[in-house]
């Protein structure tokens, strides 16, 4: 693989994994395909992201227990595994009022959809 | 928390593989589908969503990997896949593996049994707690550097007494190694027990040697402070625990029990642990009894301060320097030496002051145990040896280093298809490097078994008799680590060979130059060495075994009598041994039968002489002594050159006589006949006649000149100093087949009489060169090995060439190159890296040589013969090996090799 794409993906690792702790917390439990479309919407193609890169990232989150993961059946009868919030990382994003205390800043600049880094974790 | 939580994850993932791989692709299936429903509920048909959820999920294996990477370790992963890709080539190279496998596993293995040797011999410590703290006391004449061992029993008194700011213990025991040993040794003592008497060894040791040491009892007690208050107070002994377990069977009840030592009864109260076995290296006791029974013993009078036969160890206070304390215990050292002159009778104290004018005090290390010339000695050997086996190993990796060349050109295709679909060059790299590495280690843990054998054997060989050959030389954790760093090194440096051999060009140059021609000149300059060093230690001792003794040893019997076991005194004793030599003297096949304080070669005893006339600077040198009956040197075979042996009218009362040895008569007495001219010995004040000239022997040895010696005759001696007479029988045959017949007569003579020692003086002569006899030995075999190894990896480097040019010879024969041609060309090359490798390897014997000169003997280490006969073997060999390949490369067929093409 080449060795410039290998040092975007580690530079992304830190911003993805709280991009899909962001999601999970606004959406709720989700399987992998519909974080990576709700990704995709977010980044709105700045950051081209092969779909299949998100799945590291997931099981690099998993491992550090801040999700975990559920094998179900979604409504159109296929098996997915959904992904959620562990009650630890929920805490960190707050009570349920949908204000987030951000971890790593990341806004949604509505429209745009741009990705704008605020700093470093709390 | 996080960190470790993920750590565990990874750890697991990577310890089960199988199920994380299905895990993921369980997902990523499942991920696919749906984006498929996606796609197809986009308008899409079903293959062409299938198309387009791949397409946007990325390339599938690049997500695998990365994938695997976070689950898991990706390195280890990778060390995994590493070591399976090269046990698939192991399997399918088995000739080469198990080569190379074998190849390191006898480089490493004698290496490491080499190192478990020296490790025991140098590294291991007693087995006390704290052994780094243990020094021992002697002093150093500063006038000819030489240490004094030991301390009168007053002496160790006195330096105990000033001892106690520096050092937190101290006690004394009788040591082997001492100036003043022939006085005491308990080394062949009587031991009865339940009325059965057998020889066994003894130490005498103050009441504070196993609570300085730190040595608990396995049974019973052992000696305390208290034991050394008074003379014979405390009639006590400790076994040692071999002995306990061989002489009485493990039998707990012996605790208690009475032995009888050399006549004095004493109480068994103790036996240390198994490990312990005293505090010199080449001695460990069977029995140990307190210090304060040496005149009950007839050893030696703890009054005596003359008598320096105690060796003192003691325990420093931490963070003390071994300056400190010496500094600290000089003023009390010279407090005993003065006490010593003072003992000393007025017509001798000249002698003794200027003995003891040049000595200091001085401390020496002893965490090992008493400070031994006999591990210098074996140490040294043992470092010859360790640099020969390097060596060995040496060679032994140019081999496979050879047989790495052609097997990597074998692989290039291999290699150049992985670097071709991405490999990085670092990763190719790191999987040959990983192969190499699992072959050295491979080889270094079948190298472990051979040198846990293989160390005690060698000890064996060179110390069979003494206490150093069942020193326990198995592994520890110093060999452990030693057989890992060198399975390590070797794996690095072999596996380089494959990663430079990569990076060159690929050529088949003729041109001399490059790995292969470099490997073999390394390979020709080792084996040099190799077979140099074993020319210079053969010829040592075949120069060795020609040295004339100065006595004639075959055909003599000698045993050992201890004369405190007999119980008679005085003229008792002689009538005992007039009445066993001419019992002796009657057995069929003896010619005739004598005896002696020493016997021939091995002087211990020394004394002074004073000659009317001389200047007192000629009478400070040692002069050698030995106290014999008549008709020794007749027995022993040491001729008479004037005058006469001693006979019947030589006893006591009678005028005091004297045989000297011609070394002794030309020093003393140069052109003047020496017979009748008399002179005085130390402390003696009846002048001496002498009566006869014998012919110098080696009495110190066959490696040392002959030195002065004058012989006394036992009946005129005040008791022949010390315990122990050797007695000598010279039989017509071979000795041993009298043994039996001596037996029975002395058996008849006195049932109690123990024989020890029982040897002929033809062994013992060849068992004192023994460490030269083995070293040469040794050495034979490794330059043995050294010129096959080197012969087959010259084979293996010039047929690895010819196979390459096969196409270059086969165009050249085919315009016309004769064969010889081709052959002149092959063995050309040969000559020409011979020579550079011999040529190296004699520039490196010559710089190393004056490190060996120390073992050799009568041959210098630059010595000629020794080098020349090398080199010839070396390229005789050598060139004999290139020779069958060279043929071959000149008997190709052209047709065949350019159809090859």
């Amino acid at each position: 693989m080449p060795s410039k794409e290998k040092q975007r993906l580690v530079l992304l690792q830190g911003t993805l994994d709280v991009m899909i702790l962001r999601v999970l917390a606004t959406m709720g439990p989700q399987h992998s395909y519909a974080i990576s479309t709700r990704l995709e919407q977010l980044a709105d193609q700045l950051m081209s992201v092969n779909q299949g890169n998100l799945y590291p990232a997931l099981v690099r989150v998993e491992q550090n227990g801040w999700i975990s993961g559920k094998w179900q059946t979604t409504d159109s009868g296929r098996e997915a595994k959904y992904y959620s919030l562990t009650k630890a990382r929920q805490e960190g994003f707050g009570s349920g009022d949908g204000e987030m205390v951000p971890l790593r800043g990341f806004r949604e600049s509505g429209s745009s959809g741009r990705v704008v880094d605020h700093g470093p974790l709390a | 928390m996080a960190r470790w939580r993920r750590w565990i994850s990874r750890l697991v993932n990577f310890l089960r593989p199988d199920e994380a791989e299905s895990h993921m692709q369980r997902e990523m299936d499942s991920h696919l589908r749906l984006s498929q429903d996606e796609f197809i509920r986009q308008g899409i048909s079903e293959n062409d969503a299938l198309w387009a959820a791949k397409r946007a999920y990325g390339p599938a294996e690049q997500v695998k990997e990365l994938h695997r990477d976070e689950r898991s370790f990706l390195w280890l992963e990778q060390l995994r896949q590493d070591l399976r890709h090269a046990l698939r080539q192991f399997r399918v190279q088995s000739a080469f593996t198990v080569v190379t496998i074998l190849s390191l596993a006898f480089g490493i293995g004698a290496n490491t049994g080499m190192f478990s040797v020296m490790n025991v011999l140098l590294m291991k410590s007693l087995p006390v707690p704290k052994a780094d703290q243990l020094v021992q006391l002697d002093s150093v004449n500063r006038k000819n550097e030489q240490t004094l061992r030991g301390f009168s029993y007053p002496g160790f008194r006195i330096m105990k007494a000033a001892s106690g700011r520096v050092l937190s213990g101290v006690f004394a025991y009788s040591s082997t190694d001492t100036s003043s040993s022939i006085y005491s040794s308990l080394a062949k003592s009587n031991v009865i027990y339940k009325g059965n008497a057998e020889i066994a060894k003894g130490m005498l040791a103050s009441g504070e040697m196993y609570s300085v040491l730190g040595v608990q009892p396995f049974l019973g007690r052992l000696f305390v402070a208290g034991d050394d208050r008074v003379k014979a107070g405390s009639p006590v002994v400790v076994l040692a625990y071999g002995y306990w377990r061989a002489r009485f069977g493990g039998d707990r009840g012996v605790i208690g029990k009475t032995l009888v030592v050399n006549r004095v009864p004493l109480t068994v109260i103790g036996v240390t642990p198994k490990q312990f076995r005293g505090v010199e290296l080449d001695y460990s006791p069977d029995f140990t009894v307190p210090v304060s029974m040496a005149d009950a013993l007839k050893l030696e009078s703890l009054d005596n301060r003359n008598a320096w036969w105690l060796s003192v160890l003691g325990r420093k206070k931490p963070d003390l320097t071994n300056g400190q304390v010496e500094a600290a215990l000089q003023p009390a050292f010279r407090e005993s030496v003065e006490d010593l002159i003072e003992a000393t009778p007025a017509d001798l104290t000249r002698e003794i002051r200027g003995l003891t004018d040049g000595l200091v005090f001085k401390i020496s290390p002893a965490s090992q145990g008493a400070v031994s010339a006999v591990r210098d000695e074996l140490g040294r050997s043992f470092a010859l040896l360790m640099t020969t086996v390097a060596l060995l190993l040496g060679i032994a990796c140019v081999n496979v280093a050879n047989l790495l060349l052609a097997r990597t050109a074998a692989r290039e295709r291999e290699i150049r298809l992985r670097m071709s679909v991405g490999a990085s060059r670092f990763r190719v790299s790191r999987q040959l490097m990983t192969e190499m590495l699992a072959l050295a280690f491979t080889g270094g843990l079948l190298a472990l078994p051979c040198a846990w054998f293989g160390a005690p054997l060698l000890l064996r060989m060179f110390a069979a008799d003494s206490t150093i050959a069942s020193l326990d030389a198995g592994p520890d954790w110093r060999v452990f680590l030693f057989a890992f760093a060198i399975a390590l090194m070797c794996g690095i440096c072999l596996g380089l060979v494959p990663l430079i051999q990569i990076r060159e060009k690929r050529s088949s140059r003729s041109k001399i130059g490059g790995i292969p021609d470099g490997l073999m000149v390394a390979q020709i300059a080792l084996a040099l060495m190799l077979a140099a060093g074993a020319g210079l230690l053969v010829r040592s001792f075949q120069k060795i075994r020609h040295v004339d003794p100065g006595f004639r040893p075959d055909g003599v019997l000698a045993f050992g009598v201890t004369r405190s076991s007999l119980g008679y005194t005085g003229q008792r004793e002689r009538g005992f041994y007039t009445q066993m030599k001419d019992e002796l003297a009657s057995l069929p096949g003896v010619i005739s039968v004598s005896f002696a304080r020493s016997e021939p070669g091995s002087s211990d005893l020394g004394t002074f002489v004073r000659i009317a006339g001389e200047p007192p600077s000629r009478q400070n040198e040692p002069i050698s002594a030995n106290v014999v009956d008549a008709g020794y040197f007749r027995t022993v075979g040491i001729d008479l050159l004037a005058g006469r042996d001693f006979d019947a009218h030589d006893v006591t009362g009678a005028q005091r006589v004297v045989i000297v040895n011609e070394s002794f008569a030309r020093r003393y007495f140069g052109h003047r006949f020496p017979l009748g001219l008399a002179f005085n010995i130390m402390g003696d004040e009846n002048a001496m006649h002498i009566v006869g000239v014998v012919k110098d022997a080696k009495e110190h040895g066959l490696l040392q000149p002959a030195p002065m010696m004058i012989y006394l005759p036992y009946q005129q001696g005040p008791g022949a100093y010390g315990d122990q007479l050797t007695f000598f029988i010279r039989s017509a045959g071979d000795p041993l087949a009298t043994l039996p017949a001596v037996r029975a007569t002395l058996r008849r003579l006195n049932p109690l009489l123990p024989l020890s020692d029982v040897r002929t003086l033809r062994l013992a002569l060849q068992s004192s060169v023994r460490r030269e006899q083995v070293l040469a030995q040794i050495s034979t075999l490794m330059g043995l090995t050294a010129l096959a190894l080197a012969s087959l990896g010259v084979y293996g480097v010039i047929a690895y060439r010819v196979s390459c040019e096969t196409k270059a010879v086969g165009i050249r024969m085919a315009l016309g190159a004769k064969r010889s041609s081709i052959l002149w060309l092959v063995m050309h090359r040969v000559m020409v890296l011979l020579t550079v490798g011999v040529g190296l390897g004699l520039i490196a014997v010559f710089s190393c040589a004056h490190l060996v000169s120390g073992i050799l003997f009568g041959v210098s280490p630059n010595d000629p013969v020794s080098m020349l006969t090398a080199s010839a073997a070396l390229i005789f060999v050598a060139l004999a090996s290139a020779y069958f390949p060279a043929r071959r490369a000149a008997g190709v067929d052209p047709a065949i090799t350019l159809r090859h093409e």
